[in-house]
């Protein structure tokens, strides 16, 4: 088939972006590295090089492949579960849910590690998922889920948490806003390779179950009915593809805040070449939304130099006039 | 093949289907008429288990519905919704390959086997041209055809179709009709379809099932349930019923009150 050899060659200009991305960026930044002395760190010198790229650029670029393929792939799925093109990783309320819990950490000021994370991530983790269980449970009528009821109640419960965070705002003094507000930001500067190490293996197994799911996504984002009658076990499958998605969500957003965009414009800019259907668009969204956002954060890190933009902001900036040219286009 | 026995089934708290029991032999082409709101559509998903009864059982080649897993049910029943339509743009290849989901594995690419299927089953409807299509560009009748071929590639024994003429034209509708007709001629498929279209309905259904309320209020050979007296009660509208001048098959005609 014509079609599916242009799709694989697309893919293939992925996978080599990809590896482009994660090959170049760590040489770029603030401080220009010698090659050289960044080997020499290999063969145990501790070169002064070696250490700004073995010890600050990779784990940050780890963090940003990570956060950005967890951010598209939820995104995609999502969109396909809620058969909604609109849908983000954050409609359901993961964000404001994460948000919530670490504004509160912040005012009480109880921050401290755990287990190698701070206690205003772990903060974050747990309000993510109190707030996707509370809306799965919001959404259940008679056994089923409705999922017109699940937007509804992510966007009222994100609405509501942000007017729980304005208020602890209020309440704060001058640091704990400044800190509230740089977190909301979301950001990938401040790394502990221990974090990612012990996140990783349970963001791989999420991406493993999804990606076996892709072709029971298709049917799913078509319509329910459809999915049940081709054979599909739609509840079974919902829940599990809901909770898997809703984990990478709220690990990523604990670890690096909520960055946005990423979820929205990754999705339909592979859908633009690759086409709708999820055997291509999940994979796809893993390596490009990857790349994507260690792209974005080598801007972020280098265009104010040595001022470290918030990544956030880099993907809003993008993401935005992406979106409305996606949209006039469309139309 | 299928028997239906005492199934009772609400929406909260209004009942939709009341106590209806019936049964479809292999090889039937089974219409189902009555007025809006008649349970005609939930019928069909009870039939299909997108819903289920709260009293009472169908059952499938003697096995209990509920006992089938959601795969096996749909190697042997295919469903075409009313107004199917996707969020996302697929292709109609892509639409009509869904139906190869219950014989696949669940993560695997198309086989050969499977796009030849899709390729017989797009010929047989008449849509094979459209493969490359975006679904959502494609007009009424292309769709519905489109949508046919994706029930049809699950290769099942039963159809099942939910007012599936309902957007199209008088041309597209004789067609539409036509191929469920050779279907169950040389295939042997049985089929049920709900429509409002009680003309269509008298040329091609060998047998009627009228509901009304979640009722069955009729059920036999066409030509006996399709009389004045059943009809009239039914949509409460005074009617005429004349014979075909070429196929003798009664025509319904409404009879217009106050006609200025």
């Amino acid at each position: 088939m014509q079609a599916d050899t242009k799709k694989k060659l697309y893919f293939l200009i992925l996978v080599v972006f990809f590896f482009l991305v994660v090959f170049v960026t760590p040489f770029i930044g603030s401080q220009s590295l010698n090659y050289h002395q960044v080997v020499a760190y290999l063969s145990k010198v501790q070169t002064p090089d070696g250490i700004i790229f073995f010890r600050l650029r990779l784990p940050r670029i780890f963090l940003a492949l990570i956060t950005g393929a967890s951010l598209s792939l939820a995104g995609v799925v999502f969109q396909a579960l809620l058969r909604n093109p609109l849908a983000t990783p954050y409609t359901l309320g993961v964000s404001a849910g994460g948000a919530l819990g670490a504004v509160t950490m912040i005012k009480l000021g109880l921050v401290f590690s755990v287990l190698g994370f701070t206690t205003i991530q772990l903060s974050a983790f747990v309000g993510s998922l109190l707030t996707i269980i509370l809306v799965y449970f919001l959404s259940r009528k008679t056994g089923r889920i409705s999922v017109n009821t699940m937007i509804l109640a992510g966007v009222t419960i994100s609405y509501f948490f942000s007017a729980l965070i304005l208020m602890l705002h209020f309440l704060a003094d001058f640091t704990e806003t400044r800190q509230m507000i740089r977190w909301m930001m979301g950001g990938l500067d401040v790394v502990d390779m221990s974090q990612i190490i012990r996140t990783t293996p349970f963001l791989l197994i999420a991406f493993v179950i999804l990606f076996l799911n892709s072709r029971t996504l298709n049917l799913i984002s078509t319509s329910e009915e459809t999915a049940f009658s081709k054979g599909v076990e739609v509840d079974h499958v919902r829940r599990i593809i809901f909770v898997f998605s809703s984990l990478i969500t709220g690990l990523v957003v604990a670890i690096s805040g909520p960055i946005g965009f990423v979820g929205l414009i990754v999705p339909h800019f592979l859908r633009l070449f690759l086409g709708v259907d999820h055997r291509y668009i999940i994979p796809a969204s893993i390596i490009f939304g990857g790349s994507f956002l260690v792209l974005c954060d080598t801007i972020a890190r280098t265009i104010l130099a040595p001022i470290d933009i918030p990544v956030g902001i880099i993907t809003a900036i993008l993401g935005g006039p992406f979106f409305l040219w996606l949209l006039v286009k469309s139309r | 093949m299928i028997q239906v026995n005492q199934i009772s089934f609400s929406y909260a708290d209004s009942p939709v289907i009341r106590e209806l029991s019936f049964s479809i032999e292999a090889g039937e082409f089974v219409g189902i008429i009555g007025p809006n709101g008649a349970g005609k559509s939930t019928l069909l998903k009870l039939l299909d288990r997108i819903l289920r009864p709260q009293h009472g059982s169908i059952e499938l080649n003697n096995k209990r519905l509920s006992q089938y897993n959601r795969r096996e049910l749909a190697r042997l029943i295919g469903f075409v919704q009313q107004d199917f339509s996707s969020a996302f743009n697929f292709s109609a290849l892509d639409i009509v390959l869904m139906g190869r989901f219950p014989h696949q594995k669940s993560f695997s690419f198309d086989s050969a086997q499977d796009l030849e299927i899709a390729r017989r089953v797009m010929i047989l409807t008449d849509c094979d041209y459209l493969r490359q299509r975006e679904f959502n560009t494609l007009s009424g009748g292309e769709r519905q055809r489109i949508v046919l071929s994706s029930a049809l590639a699950q290769e099942p024994k039963i159809l099942l179709l939910d007012e599936p003429t309902n957007a199209l034209d008088l041309k597209h509708q004789l067609h539409f009709y036509e191929i469920l007709s050779k279907l169950n001629h040389e295939r042997g498929m049985t089929i049920l379809t709900v429509t409002h279209d009680v003309n269509l309905a008298a040329q091609f259904c060998k047998r009627i099932i009228v509901m009304k309320n979640g009722e069955i209020l009729a059920d036999g050979k066409t030509s006996d349930v399709l009389n004045k007296e059943t009809l009239q009660g039914v949509y409460d509208t005074p009617l005429e019923i004349v014979r075909h001048p070429n196929s003798r098959l009664p025509v319904i005609l409404p009879e217009l009150k106050n006609r200025a």
